[in-house]
């Protein structure tokens, strides 16, 4: 590909060279044609001279005058033959030089003619006097020096041509730099631009035609390019500062959260802890009591420390399972890969008792492998199961366990076929020490949800139930599998004696 | 005109050649020799109404015949009048006539002398009249007429007298006096 600046040069001189090679032949052609209608005329005009001097040597038979007349035209040496001639077109006189040949075409021409033929101009004109015809004259003119002028023009011509060729090459080269040179800046500019990614240059120059516009438009574009790269740092620069605070605000929060909860479990522990002791003493003082004076109170003195002891120790079961709900999220995480079916084999053998006692059969689905605690799995299968055998109805319980993998997380299932309950209670269960029923009816403190609940989340999962009064009950509980990096960051936390919280990766 | 030309070109050549042959020729018959010569001049009395320019009162009429008139004996016989028979010149017939004296001039033109002797007396009665005298003698011209043949060579050459010309309101194309003699005239 011809580079922009050979193109525009070439072009112009093609434009150049054809226009002068048009007109020089233009000029030329029409020089020849005036030339010889030049030659003609006036070699006509000479053959009426002669012819209107030698009328009367012809009539009157005077060659020797015939003679000298065409004698005179031995000073022009381009003249080649002359001759006159008798009005029955025989041969008068003749020039000396004059030979056979010419003199035979010259003939044909009679009685007026004009031929160009090869290298001469023959020429034949009559001569009339008083309207009558009394001879002819021909004269052949030699056209050789018109040839050869030819020939110097055509050779000088060339030689300016030649010259005109390398002039107007040179201005060419010159001038298209008015053309190209906008072009070709805006091009390195263009490149130079790409290459680099520097968007704060602008290609120079001034010129309002069309390659200025398009330097202008260019010039434009950087501009909108450098703006917007502005504006988008600009941006980002902002987002980053939000994002910073954001995640400044996070930290601290969790930091406080995970202080707070620190100090909340550590309190409740500590609480339940020291608070067992003067309740173990109560209880066992207020049973020492119930015994000793077995026989020797009255009826209501006896009811009274019997409702004492039995506060008591219901104070005492309270006390105990707050601690090991606490204990839940105190322990270690100790995450393994577990097989489900294995803890919830082992919890079935932890209720064998109360299992025999209900004739409960318990139905397992095949269970997947999961990521746990193994303690705190088996608590939690322990406590629903348990439950359902425990609110059962008026049949046998039958219970299902059950379980589906899906969005990166198993969902369990422990369904009973006991007394169910009103769905608008569902969310009150889980709470710590609610419970639903009377406590004469079923036995419990109403902590075993609470708890499960507590293992669920720390795991980061779900619970929640469904069910239906006189049916039965089905919980459902997600155990993320992968667990989501909370379950481990914590894991790493509660092994160690500070809460330390490392920083939140996305 | 090439038509009309034939017969003067015919008669013309005839006679150059025939003068050119007998010029050659040692021994040619005096008879033929003279007739070719008046053939030649009888053309030349011919062309002379081609090469002279008469005022514009000579002629009577635009359709006048230009009259060739012959004084004295008639050499030319029928060679003449054979000539002119078919021929114009600017638009005029050529006629020829024979007078038996000088006073039967009116309507001619151009007048041949052959009268030995009686030269001055026609040219007396012909004096500053437009009429172009031809004498068969350069002594004509000499003696006051305007063309007088002479044979030079074997061949028909003109005498003339610019002079004689002059005072009769005749001109002469510079051609034909190229050709010829020139004589300064009589007083």
């Amino acid at each position: 590909m011809l580079p922009i600046r050979w193109k525009v040069t070439l072009v112009s001189m093609l434009a150049s060279v054809t226009v002068l090679v048009v007109a020089c032949g233009a000029f030329f052609q029409y020089g020849i044609v005036r030339a010889r209608a030049d030659l003609g005329r006036s070699l006509r005009m000479r053959a009426e001279i002669l012819g209107t001097v030698s009328g009367a040597a012809i009539v009157f038979d005077d060659a020797k005058t015939g003679v000298e007349i065409l004698d005179a035209l031995r000073i022009d040496p381009r003249i080649t033959a002359a001759a006159l001639y008798r009005a029955d077109r025989t041969l008068f006189t003749s020039l000396q030089r004059t030979d056979k040949d010419v003199l035979g075409e010259l003939e044909t021409l009679l009685p007026k003619g004009q031929s160009f033929s090869g290298d001469r101009l023959l020429l034949a004109n009559p001569i009339d006097l008083k309207g009558d015809r009394i001879g002819y004259v021909v004269l052949a003119s030699d056209l050789s020096y018109l040839h050869d002028a030819v020939r110097q023009s055509v050779a000088v011509g060339g030689v300016v041509l030649a010259c005109c060729l390398i002039l107007g090459g040179l201005l060419s080269t010159q001038l298209q730099r008015v053309v190209t040179q906008p072009i070709l800046t805006l091009a390195e500019a263009a490149r130079t631009i790409a290459r680099s990614a520097d968007y704060s240059l602008r290609v120079p120059g001034q010129g309002t035609d069309e390659l200025g516009a398009l330097r202008a438009s260019f010039n434009e574009m950087l501009d909108q390019i450098a703006h917007r790269d502005r504006e988008l740092e600009a941006a980002r620069a902002s987002l980053e500062r939000r994002v910073d605070e954001r995640t400044e605000a996070l930290v601290r929060q969790t930091e406080e959260l995970t202080r707070s909860n620190a100090d909340l479990e550590q309190f409740a522990y500590v609480a339940s802890h020291d608070l067992q002791e003067p309740l173990r003493m109560v209880a066992s003082y207020t049973q020492l009591l119930a015994e000793q004076t077995k026989g020797t109170l009255d009826r209501d003195a006896q009811d009274y420390i019997g409702f004492a002891v039995d506060g008591a120790l219901r104070m005492q079961a309270l006390i105990s399972d707050l601690l090991a709900y606490s204990r839940v999220s105190r322990a270690g995480l100790a995450v393994e890969e577990l097989v489900a079916g294995d803890v919830v084999a082992h919890a079935l053998k932890n209720l064998e008792v109360a299992i025999a006692e209900s004739g409960a059969r318990v139905t397992i689905d095949p269970l997947p492998a999961v990521r746990a605690s193994r303690t705190q799995l088996l608590q939690l299968f322990q406590n629903l199961i348990g439950n359902a055998i425990k609110f059962r109805g008026e049949r046998s319980p039958h219970i299902q366990v059950g379980a589906e993998h899906q969005d990166g997380a198993v969902t369990f299932s422990v369904r009973d076929n006991g007394i169910g309950f009103d769905p608008k209670y569902a969310p009150k269960i889980f709470v710590i020490f609610r419970r639903l029923h009377a406590r004469g009816k079923y036995p419990g403190t109403g902590i075993g949800l609470a708890v499960c609940k507590k293992i669920v989340e720390q795991h980061g999962g779900r619970i929640w139930v469904e069910s239906k009064p006189g049916v039965g009950t089905e919980f459902f509980f997600t155990i993320p599998y992968p667990p989501p990096e909370a379950v481990t960051n914590a894991a790493v936390a509660n092994a160690k004696e500070d809460v330390h919280v490392e920083s939140i990766s996305a | 005109m090439v038509r009309a030309s034939r017969p003067f070109a015919r008669a013309l050549v005839l006679g150059v050649v025939l003068a050119w042959t007998c010029g050659r020729s040692a021994d040619a018959g005096a008879e033929s020799e003279q007739a070719s010569e008046y053939a030649v001049k009888a053309a030349y009395l011919f062309n002379f109404a081609r090469f002279v320019t008469w005022p514009a009162g000579a002629f009577p009429e635009p359709a006048t015949p230009l009259t060739i008139c012959i004084l004295g004996a008639d050499p030319f016989g029928t060679v003449l009048d054979g000539m002119l028979a078919d021929e114009t010149v600017e638009g005029r017939k050529l006629a020829a006539r024979r007078l038996g004296t000088p006073q039967q001039l009116d309507g001619c033109q151009i007048l041949f002398v052959n009268a030995a002797g009686r030269d001055h007396e026609v040219l007396a009665a012909v004096a500053e009249r437009p009429i172009l005298t031809v004498g068969d003698a350069e002594a004509f011209a000499l003696d006051g007429g305007m063309v007088g043949f002479r044979i030079d060579q074997s061949t028909v050459r003109l005498t003339v007298n610019p002079d004689a010309l002059r005072r009769s309101g005749l001109t002469m194309s510079s051609q034909v006096m190229r050709l010829a003699r020139i004589v300064p005239g009589a007083s």
